[in-house]
């Protein structure tokens, strides 16, 4: 600090004031303000806890959906994407991120693909039921880290364990899709970017709905609204993939009575059980080497085309397909235990910050290419980069290598 | 404060801000641990206590309600969200000339703000009168007032000056060395008298 700041600080150091807190003032604001507190704050967790998954979701970068699609996919091999908001929009979205329990329909469209349909029950906090037509059910419980798939007919069931979970979430911060639809719309309508287009009345099921449609370049979002209760009807949103995936979900009821036991996570008598570990940590260099790795193997040697969803989308979709994996078929074990395991690592890569000077130039080589840069970045506090090469060996390097066609990453 | 000491503190402030909109514990945890600093903030800005009392009171009272609106996870975030409410109360509470006026006044009167100051700023042992430094920082801009307040009342440093006003950092630190720069020029209209032990050495300035 220089004489000048000094100087100044001397100068205001020497306002004669005592400024102890007054206890009395003290004592009574804090009861008025904790009453406040209550009174607003009685059900604040939703909205906020949206923003945490937002954030939870963020860190592991891969924009939102891939990160949910890895854990859905061990499900029903669907995708699901985010919701919308409406007419007095403060008034329904507020309805909506409100609500404790909710019922609905929901029709999952993914090109080149049967429809799905399912009913689906939602339970604040964090659980999900889902109901599928061939006896499948889902159940997520986010704040347990468990996610359950029961085959009814075949007795056969998923259990999906989530496990180290940053230490800094607390069991609120959790998702599910629901939660997730709710955190979408949110931030859609705290983005000044985000359009939002008034699409003005129309009828569904003989009731008038006010439409609203939010046009986010990755996926754009429709609400229709019921004027009267405020609250969505029917939210359709489209993930723009590949593949391109389209979510409805309709005829909404909300804070409606739902039976706990309808979202236990314990696996009922006389299933088969197999169980999965989700790593859920701050993936390394070292979970992003072996995703490069197990793609490229997978993928003729290629690498992904880049880091966003799209790209890593679809070359998650390239591995399976070199794989006999049918569409139709839920994924093996092993299957699912390779896509979580790219989608974790890519997350490495997406999540670096700035001054990582991150930099990937590996779309157009091959596994093997040994005196190929593919991907360098400056670790935190390090004054050298890593360098990885195309046969995924790293080296140290005090500058970063120049190589036509390398694309910075930035957050 | 040992470093691990803070640390602890640090941490178990970071576990009440996470909590803290559903918990109405941590709420009240958080409102004892932030009361005395913001009060003090409001006090040095207003000089009268009633008036630095009304203010924190609102400060709390929005926090409270606009909780859902914080989206931050440490008690860093929590602390600077604070004092972006309070500089933002403070502001339109003295942006009326006449209140700006009379809470002087009123300081005067009760003599608060009676003593006067030493300082080198603008010549060896020049000496200021409270009332007129109070004076020539009223008639700064809003933005001014509150860069000069946050730094030397609140005592943040640049970075979370940045963060609470929303400005660049390097921006903060163009913007109160100008403020600062016109805050001087303003005083040494001010400046009446340089004493010495020995008595008055010089006459007006």
């Amino acid at each position: 600090m220089n004489n000048e700041s000094h100087n100044w600080e001397d100068l205001f150091e020497q306002l004669p004031l005592d400024t102890s807190a007054p206890p009395e003032h003290q004592a009574d604001l804090r009861a008025q303000v904790l009453q406040t507190f209550e009174s607003n704050a009685a059900r604040p967790s939703t909205a906020q806890r949206l923003k945490e998954i937002g954030h939870i979701l963020m860190k592991y970068k891969v924009p939102h959906w891939t990160a949910a699609a890895v854990l859905i996919v061990g499900f029903a091999w669907i995708t699901f994407s985010g919701g919308t908001p409406a007419l007095a929009l403060d008034d329904v979205i507020d309805n909506f991120t409100r609500a404790r329990t909710a019922r609905f329909d929901m029709t999952v469209t993914v090109t080149g693909q049967p429809e799905q349909t399912m009913k689906a029950f939602y339970l604040e906090p964090c659980h999900l039921r889902q109901e599928f037509s061939l006896g499948i059910i889902n159940i997520s419980d986010w704040a347990a880290g468990k996610m359950v798939s029961l085959n009814t007919k075949g007795k056969q069931a998923t259990v999906m364990n989530i496990v180290n979970l940053p230490g800094h979430l607390d069991s609120q911060a959790q998702m599910n899709q629901f939660e997730w639809t709710r955190e979408q719309l949110l931030k859609a309508v705290d983005d000044p970017d985000t359009e939002i287009e008034l699409l003005g009345e129309k009828k569904l099921d003989g009731r008038k709905m006010m439409g609203f449609r939010f046009n986010i370049p990755s996926q754009p979002m429709t609400i229709w609204a019921d004027p009267d209760s405020k609250f969505p009807v029917q939210i359709e949103s489209t993930m723009v993939g590949p593949p391109q995936t389209h979510v409805v979900m309709s005829n909404y009821e909300f804070n409606v009575e739902l039976d706990e036991s309808m979202f236990s996570t314990e696996i009922p008598e006389g299933f088969k059980i197999t169980e999965l570990d989700v790593d859920a940590s701050k993936p390394s260099e070292t979970d992003f080497l072996e995703a490069l790795r197990i793609g490229s193997e997978g993928s003729d040697g290629q690498f992904p085309a880049g880091f966003d969803a799209v790209a890593i989308s679809g070359y998650v979709a390239k591995v399976l397909a070199r794989q006999d994996f049918e569409e139709k078929k839920k994924p093996s074990n092993s299957q699912v235990q390779q896509v979580i395991k790219i989608s974790r690592g890519m997350q490495f890569a997406v999540t670096l910050p700035p001054e990582a000077d991150a930099h990937y130039a590996g779309a157009k080589s091959k596994y093997g290419a040994k005196d190929q840069p593919i991907f360098w970045y400056k670790p935190d506090m390090s004054q050298t980069y890593r360098v990885i090469y195309g046969d995924l060996s790293v080296k140290e390097s005090s500058q970063a290598p120049e190589v036509h066609g390398a694309r910075r990453l930035s957050r | 404060m040992t470093d691990s000491l803070q640390t602890n503190r640090s941490q178990s402030v970071d576990e009440l801000v996470r909590l803290v909109r559903t918990s109405r514990d941590a709420f009240g945890q958080l409102f004892d641990c932030f009361y005395p600093p913001i009060f003090a903030y409001c006090l040095r800005r207003l000089l009268v206590r009633a008036a630095a009392e009304d203010v924190t009171s609102e400060v709390f009272l929005k926090a409270a309600t606009g909780i859902h609106a914080f989206s931050g996870t440490s008690g860093e975030e929590f602390r600077r969200w604070l004092f972006r409410i309070a500089t933002n109360e403070i502001s339109a509470e003295l942006r009326n000339s006449i209140r700006r006026r009379e809470l002087l006044e009123e300081a005067a009167r009760m003599g608060t703000i009676k003593a006067d100051v030493s300082t080198s700023l603008l010549h060896e042992d020049a000496v200021i009168e409270w009332q007129s430094a109070y004076e020539a920082l009223g008639e700064l801009s809003d933005r001014e007032q509150s860069l000069i307040s946050l730094r030397f009342f609140a005592g943040l440093r640049h970075h979370e000056i940045a963060e609470v006003l929303e400005l660049k950092e390097g921006t903060v630190r163009v913007a109160l060395s100008r403020a600062l720069e016109k805050l001087r020029g303003r005083l040494q209209g001010s400046v009446t008298v340089r004493r010495t032990s020995s008595g008055m050495e010089g006459g007006d300035q």
